[in-house]
């Protein structure tokens, strides 16, 4: 199997509560992500040790948010945005709004 | 072999959201491939951090670093801690990047807190100056 390359790996500590991870990784092609590249934007709860916004991209939803986590894993969000980098802006808006509501 | 420092540095949440744009932006052009130093953690404010990094917390860091604990439990024995209260430090720790668990493999798969990679102080580079926090424990 091939290994996917990382192509972005970083990390923010904003509070006590809330880290974000960011990971890029490059692929294999596949249904899956048929771009190749396979992206994760996590908003993470320290403290009850779960994620508590993700956007991600897989086949059959393109770009969408996970945003009522960890209640409700299955709800998504699809969003409208062309690329890795929108869907970067517009989770950082997401995050935006859960550190204003829940800070 | 020299013990590196665990670095903290600091980058406000807009600062940190234009240079992984530009990071993936480039990254994605060229296909390159950047992730953050093994050794370093990047907090949103000296505020934040400060709020969270209590003198508790430094000396579970420490602790770890000096006496090896094989369980939470003994660690908070060492410490001289409610466990619990040690396990929720831990867990936050764990989470922040400072320490990982690895679990036994006995059977009983154990929770052993490590540090995150092999280190000794922390240094906390702030906007305009550093200062280094070494490991020492006194007896509890």
């Amino acid at each position: 199997m091939t290994k996917a390359r990382v192509l972005l790996d970083k990390t923010l500590d904003i509070s006590e509560r809330f880290r974000v991870e960011l990971k890029v990784f490059e692929v294999v092609a596949s249904q899956k992500h048929p771009e190749g590249v396979k992206a994760r934007y996590a908003l993470i709860d320290v403290v009850r040790q779960v994620p508590r916004l993700v956007v991600d991209n897989h086949a059959p939803f393109s770009f969408h948010a996970h945003a009522n986590l960890p209640e409700a894993p299955e709800d998504r969000k699809e969003l409208k945005v062309q690329d890795y980098l929108e869907a970067l802006d517009h989770f950082w808006k997401l995050v935006t709004e859960v550190l204003r509501h829940e800070n | 072999m020299k013990i590196k420092p665990l670095k903290i540095t600091f980058e406000s949440i807009d600062d940190f959201k234009v240079r992984s744009r530009k990071e993936l932006l480039a990254n994605l052009k060229h296909r390159k491939s950047i992730t953050q130093p093994k050794d370093t953690l990047i907090w949103a404010s000296v505020e934040s951090y400060q709020q969270f990094m209590s003198d508790q917390k430094y000396t579970i860091l420490a602790a770890i670093h000096k006496y090896d604990p094989q369980s939470v439990y003994q660690l908070a024995k060492i410490l001289s801690r409610a466990q619990q209260n040690v396990a929720r430090d831990c867990d936050l720790l764990a989470g922040h990047g400072f320490i990982k668990f690895e679990e036994t493999d006995d059977g009983r798969k154990t929770k052993v807190p490590r540090l995150a990679f092999d280190y000794n102080s922390i240094e906390v580079h702030l906007p305009s100056v550093t200062y280094k926090v070494e490991f020492t424990v006194s007896a509890a």
